[in-house]
């Protein structure tokens, strides 16, 4: 019987380890063999905790007459009297190493992992053999095996005489560490910085620092898994940070644009072309559980023409976003109603996202941190929203301790922005305001025009926020904000009709506190609620007729998200709305097409209701990446409506395949999920409404892909289908359908210190069938085809130009014709054809342009701009109108020409 | 000065930016076959009342090689859903025949009776939201025509499109300056709801008192357009006692409200403002009624129409003659 040779076997392995296997019961011997060199030589970490590990063992499994033996054990008693022979095991003499199998990276597997062989070496020290004792899968095995086979061996010997040998050989794999890569550039030309210190503080609490190279880029390995802060600082530049998870195996890279510190003797030698600094992301069609980012900066938000740099605005050149008409403060995301599209404001509901018209935003560019843009498919963290929805993010004050301020003046409205840090407090505050000033010279127009009515519209919004972090790992904000719009059309012949119009009056304004508390509890568990009260209220008159709500909601939202383990995160939450409320409601019945007004039931419906409605949505979602590159996302929802008394189950998966490592990114992507909408107030009144009614619902298909070409280009191409049924149909119930299908291109140049652009190209259909006996037609809210394409160049000195060109199918319209004459009311009536919206306007096409120029002084910074909408005057149908008896008709056009002037200041 | 410029300025702006509304003929200008009004002398009625219309129509079409002609269905459309005329449309295919001359199968005249069925209202459904009592809705059609009426169909336009053509002698369709389809509405309730048609005091033009046989007279305008042409006020005079109440609509304070009075001005020449509100239902008498009449450019005779209306069916007209010398 063969029994174990002892053995004392020295070897310096590949990280200088110097290991000794005395006994039967050997010690493991780690050896990193999976990293690049490079990677190798800057380890810090003891390589037997770190390291891809060869270890090996050695064993009596040779023929008897080829056994070799350990020199300092006692011979056998059966070999007493024969002179002991002299054994030499066999030694390692090549060892070409072994990787981290790629299969388990890709299967996202990250555990060390054991693997141990048995060995037959030849006389030579040729490995003839290798054999897995016990298989551990995902790669592991055959990649032990392989690197096995490659391993060279001084031959054991017997006295002089060399002999075969068994042994036993084990491979320790540990997963490889992430890296981290990055580069460090000028805020806005893009210049490489150097030298910066770039400070890293990893999961583990420990901090690595480096200094960037010539190039401005920066690298360090070795660094822990999880997430990750890094700070860079650079003489005469404010500091920056970011924060990224790191997952092993992979490499994160991050730019960071610092924004120069001026000293007053920079100042006039600074480049005057400095556009505005802080990003914003606007993440198109992206899951908030998705891997990657697809960021717009907040410079080629604010200089995108056509939107008065207007964050929210230019949410209306992505694809899936059809153009809304003038003056429309509209959201028509892939075919559906602008209703259906849900707003928050870091996840607190508001009811309006545009002042009115859609002049701007309610919420200034200035404060925004993200725009969160989902056309579709959105996370289960979401819902009573069957359309798109928008999360708006408000950013954190500035944390540098100094004081900041901006003031903006164009031809609509005046805002002002200061922030900074309460001295001695740790707090950090931000207020922020705007107020329309137009309605100072409007109506002083309209009157010397002699249009008849003068017009008092304004509107402002406020932000006021308080923030004070506890450590790294928690933080409390308070934000109070709000908005308040007002127009007033007086008629200065309030008889000259067929009622005694005075005018119109609308009043429609909102606000919100909001607390939000995020802590990190541990480094694998997060908390996030947000809490908020305010109050809505609308006030619409017209003459006798009108509607008054006050509604005084009450939201919530809680969020836990765990990491069960390496490639697997689990997030729960619930969110709930009470709102109590009063109505009051006196407006004209509603008449269907085709019935004359006049007659008994011509007469005004009226209600008043005090009550109060609930919604809560409990959802939790899962984010799997079972291999790596592969992030799967399953989520699910439940929400109850008190105003249908009913619940509504939503389950969802988001699914993103990324097909490579680095750049140039290639990734593929889909998503499927139920969504739910409860019916609107006025529908579900029971004088204005309908009774026994249930959410209207819509599933949601996408699948897409993201390609880059380069470090500037991006292709993003998405193909999606939004089946609709359970639509309210009036007087009918729940009897609606219809569906929307298209496909959308973004091509985009990301924007570096010269330029920035993309085309956006959406081609889709969008259909409706009221109830089940009528023919389905095109909604009101289809546009075949839009296409968006955005330049912005710099031209150097301050100088900035930049265009907006549009061509976007017109549209929908149905043909009219001359119906009958009502003899009684003396009125034509319309004769529609039908299914409507058959027929479509002209394509609308228009060119904007914007030219601005930055003027940089000591310790402040003057913009100016103008941008022109419709630069060369196109006469763009938006409507069509009729003669009386609906004989002749004409195109109403759209915006002619239209300059806007801004001037804005920064501290 | 320098806001004055700055107004000038934006006035300009505002004008460059404003949409484009492109203008039509006033719908008040009779240039062609025009039904005006029909009335009823019970606008409510009760079953087995026998109704009576009369309409008024004009042909203002500067060339007549042939005669306008009323032509009433005399079949009456009982309650059609919603009370949409155009859902008796499709009763029509089945009475009348493609291309055919079916003047000799409408009665011609200004006027028209019938008798409300007995049975018409059957068994009252369950009220409506709102305050509106028990009610059916009865639908006269009635078309002026230059030539011979032919049933036609929908021909694709949907739904609501006038069934019928008016065609000369030669079969060929004419368009709308020579025909024009129209209805009335009649409300039959189980028991009579006072409901009068409104009265005319008299109409005033330039502050005076016209007399509805002698007319008005003016001067033809020699301004080179009608819009620099010099106004003069019109306004007709309906008595307090036509404003009767209406026990459907509540005002605001949630009384009873009453019949909302309008009046509609048209004329073959000029210029005449289109609607002016007599009575409003809260807040009663209107006290500035007085609409624009300006003279057209040339000379010649013309007419000019005041019909007033009350929101339940009601009407009543003024027929002027309007002499340009």
């Amino acid at each position: 019987m063969a029994r174990l040779p002892r053995f004392v076997i020295e070897r310096k392995d590949l990280v200088g380890g110097i290991r000794r296997l005395v006994g039967s019961k050997p010690r493991a011997l780690a050896m990193r063999a999976s990293c690049p060199p490079r990677t190798l030589a800057t380890l810090t970490d003891p390589p037997l905790r770190r390291g891809a590990a060869v270890v090996f063992l050695l064993a009596s499994l040779a023929p008897r007459d080829a056994l070799a033996q350990a020199p300092d054990e006692p011979p056998a008693a059966s070999d007493a009297a024969a002179p002991a022979p002299v054994i030499v095991p066999p030694r390692l003499k090549a060892d070409p190493g072994v990787k981290y199998p790629e299969q388990a990276l890709k299967e996202r597997f990250f555990e060390e992992v054991t693997v141990d062989l048995i060995l037959e070496i030849n006389s030579s020290g040729a490995v003839r053999r290798a054999t897995v004792e016990a298989p551990r899968g995902h790669g592991f095995d055959e990649a032990a095996v392989a690197a096995a086979e490659k391993l060279v061996f001084e031959p054991a010997r017997r006295n002089d005489k060399n002999i075969p040998a068994r042994i036993k050989f084990r491979y320790v794999f540990v997963p490889p560490p992430p890296k981290l890569t990055g580069r460090v550039e000028h805020q806005t030309a893009g210049s490489p910085i150097a030298p910066a210190s770039i400070t890293v503080r990893t999961a583990d609490g420990a901090e690595h620092t480096t200094q960037t190279a010539a190039d401005g880029s920066w690298a360090l390995e070795n660094v822990t898994v999880g997430p990750t802060h890094i700070t860079v600082t650079a003489p005469g530049y404010e500091p920056q940070s970011a924060d990224e998870e790191l997952t092993p195996g992979e490499e994160t890279n991050v730019v960071l644009r610092l924004l120069p510190r001026k000293a007053p003797e920079e100042k006039d030698a600074a480049s005057e072309d400095e556009p505005p600094v802080q990003e914003i992301v606007v993440r198109g069609e992206r899951p908030p559980r998705e891997v990657t980012k697809r960021t717009l900066k907040r410079e080629e938000i604010a200089l995108i023409p056509g939107t008065n740099g207007d964050a929210l605005r230019s949410l209306q050149n992505l694809p899936g976003v059809a153009r809304p008409p003038p003056f429309g403060g509209q959201l028509i995301v892939r075919g559906s109603a602008p209703q259906d599209t849900t707003t928050y404001v870091d996840g607190t509901p508001v009811p309006i996202v545009y002042h009115f018209g859609g002049l701007s935003s309610v919420v200034p560019t200035e404060a925004l941190d993200k725009i969160n843009f989902y056309p579709s498919n959105y996370s289960a963290v979401y819902g009573r929203g069957m359309g798109g929805m928008v999360d708006v993010g408000i950013r954190d004050p500035k944390k540098d301790g100094r004081l900041h301020g901006m003031a903006q003046l164009d031809l609509i409205d005046a805002r002002l922005l200061v922030e900074g840090t309460i001295p001695k407090t740790g707090v950090t505050f931000l207020i922020a305001g705007r107020r329309s000033w137009f309605d100072g010279w409007l109506g002083p127009v309209l009157t010397a025009a002699g249009a008849g009515v003068s017009t008092a519209p304004r509107y402002y919004d406020y932000q006021v926020m308080l923030q004070k972090d506890f450590g790294q790992r928690a933080s409390l904000r308070l934000l109070f904000f709000g908005s308040d719009d007002g127009l007033e059309i007086f008629n200065e012949n309030p008889n000259a009709g067929a009622t005694s119009f005075t005018g119109i009056g609308t009043h429609t304004s909102f606000w919100r506190l909001q607390a939000r508390y995020e802590h990190k509890l541990t480094d694998s568990t997060e908390l996030k609620v947000t809490a908020a009260v305010g109050q809505d209220s609308v006030d619409v008159g017209f003459g006798a007729l009108g509607f008054t709500t006050t509604e005084l909601p009450i939201s919530g939202r809680a969020e836990v998200s765990q990491k069960v383990m390496r490639s697997v995160r689990a997030n729960v939450g619930i969110d709930m709305i009470y709102s109590p409320y009063d109505l009051h409601l006196r407006l004209p019945r509603p008449r269907p097409p085709g019935v004359p007004a006049g007659g008994p039931e011509d007469v005004p419906l009226e209600t008043t209701q005090s009550g109060n409605r609930l919604f809560g949505g409990l959802y939790t979602e899962w984010e799997f990446m079972p291999w790596q590159g592969m992030r799967v996302v399953p989520g699910l929802r439940l929400d109850y409506a008190s105003s249908t008394q009913s619940w509504d189950l939503s389950p969802r998966l988001n699914l993103r395949q990324e097909l490579t490592s680095g750049s140039p990114r290639t990734a593929l992507k889909a998503g499927a999920g139920i969504f739910y909408q409860p019916p609107g107030p006025l529908e579900t009144d029971p004088v204005f409404g309908q009774e026994g009614l249930k959410s209207n619902r819509s599933v949601h298909y996408d699948v897409g892909f993201e390609q880059e070409f380069g470090p500037r280009v991006e292709l993003s191409v998405n193909a999606f289908y939004k089946q609709l049924d359970r639509l309210v149909s009036d007087g009918a119930g729940n009897v609606g359908a219809g569906s929307v299908y298209g496909t959308e291109w973004l091509l985009r140049y990301k924007s570096d210190e010269r330029f920035f652009g993309w085309i956006a190209y959406t081609l889709s259909r969008s259909e409706r069938r009221p109830e089940p006996s009528e023919p389905s037609a095109r909604s009101p809210y289809d546009q075949t085809h839009v296409l968006t394409t955005i330049a912005s160049y710099n031209l150097g000195r301050g100088y900035r130009l930049g265009a907006r060109f549009r061509l976007v199918s017109g549209n929908p319209y149905t043909p009219t014709t001359r119906g009958a004459y009502d003899a009684t009311t003396g009125s034509f009536q319309a004769a529609t054809a039908s299914p409507p919206n058959g027929a479509r306007l002209p394509f609308f096409h228009q060119l904007d342009v914007r030219f601005d120029k930055t003027w940089t002084f000591t310790s402040w910074k003057l913009s100016a701009y103008i941008d022109i909408q419709n630069i060369y005057n196109h006469q763009n149908p938006e409507g069509i109108t009729y003669n009386y008896d609906y004989t002749q008709s004409s195109y109403v056009s759209g915006l002619p020409i239209l300059p806007s002037l801004g001037l804005r200041g920064e501290l | 000065m320098i806001k004055n410029a700055w107004i000038l300025g934006a006035v300009w702006m505002l004008g460059a930016t404003g949409c484009n509304f492109p203008s039509f003929d006033p719908e008040n200008q009779v240039t062609s076959v025009r039904i005006l009004a029909t009335r009823t002398d019970k606008p409510y009625a009760t079953p087995g009342d026998t109704v009576n219309l009369d309409v008024l129509a004009f042909d203002g079409r500067a060339e007549k090689a042939h005669p306008m002609r009323v032509f009433w269905i005399p079949t009456v459309c009982t309650d059609p859903p919603e009370g949409a005329p155009y859902e008796c449309y499709p009763a029509f295919a089945g009475a009348f025949p493609r291309g055919e001359d079916l003047t000799p199968r409408l009665k011609e005249g200004m006027s028209f009776s019938f008798d409300v069925p007995e049975d018409v209202l059957g068994m009252p459904g369950p009220p409506g939201p709102g305050s509106a009592p028990f009610y059916k809705t009865l639908v006269v059609f009635h078309m002026a025509c230059t030539g011979h009426v032919e049933y036609v169909g929908a021909r694709g336009r949907g739904p609501q499109a006038v069934p019928f053509g008016c065609f000369d002698a030669e079969r060929k369709e004419l368009g709308p300056e020579a025909f024009m389809f129209a209805f009335s509405r009649v409300f039959v309730f189980p028991v009579l709801l006072p409901n009068s048609n409104p009265a005319i005091d008299h109409l005033t033009f330039d502050g005076k008192t016209v007399d509805p046989s002698e007319g008005i007279t003016m001067a033809p305008c020699a301004m080179p357009e009608i819009d620099q042409c010099p106004a003069k006020p019109l306004d007709i005079s309906v008595p307090e006692g036509s404003h009767e109440p209406d026990p459907s609509y509540r005002t605001e304070d949630g009384e009873m409200g009453k019949e909302r009075i309008l009046v509609d001005y048209y004329v073959t020449g000029g210029q005449v403002s289109s609607t002016r509100l007599l009575y409003d239902p809260e807040s009663g008498k209107v006290g500035s009624t007085a609409g624009d009449l300006r003279a057209p450019l040339a000379a010649g005779e013309e007419t000019l129409f005041a019909i007033v209306r009350d929101n339940r069916g009601g009407i009543t007209w003024l027929e002027i003659p309007f002499h340009v010398r």
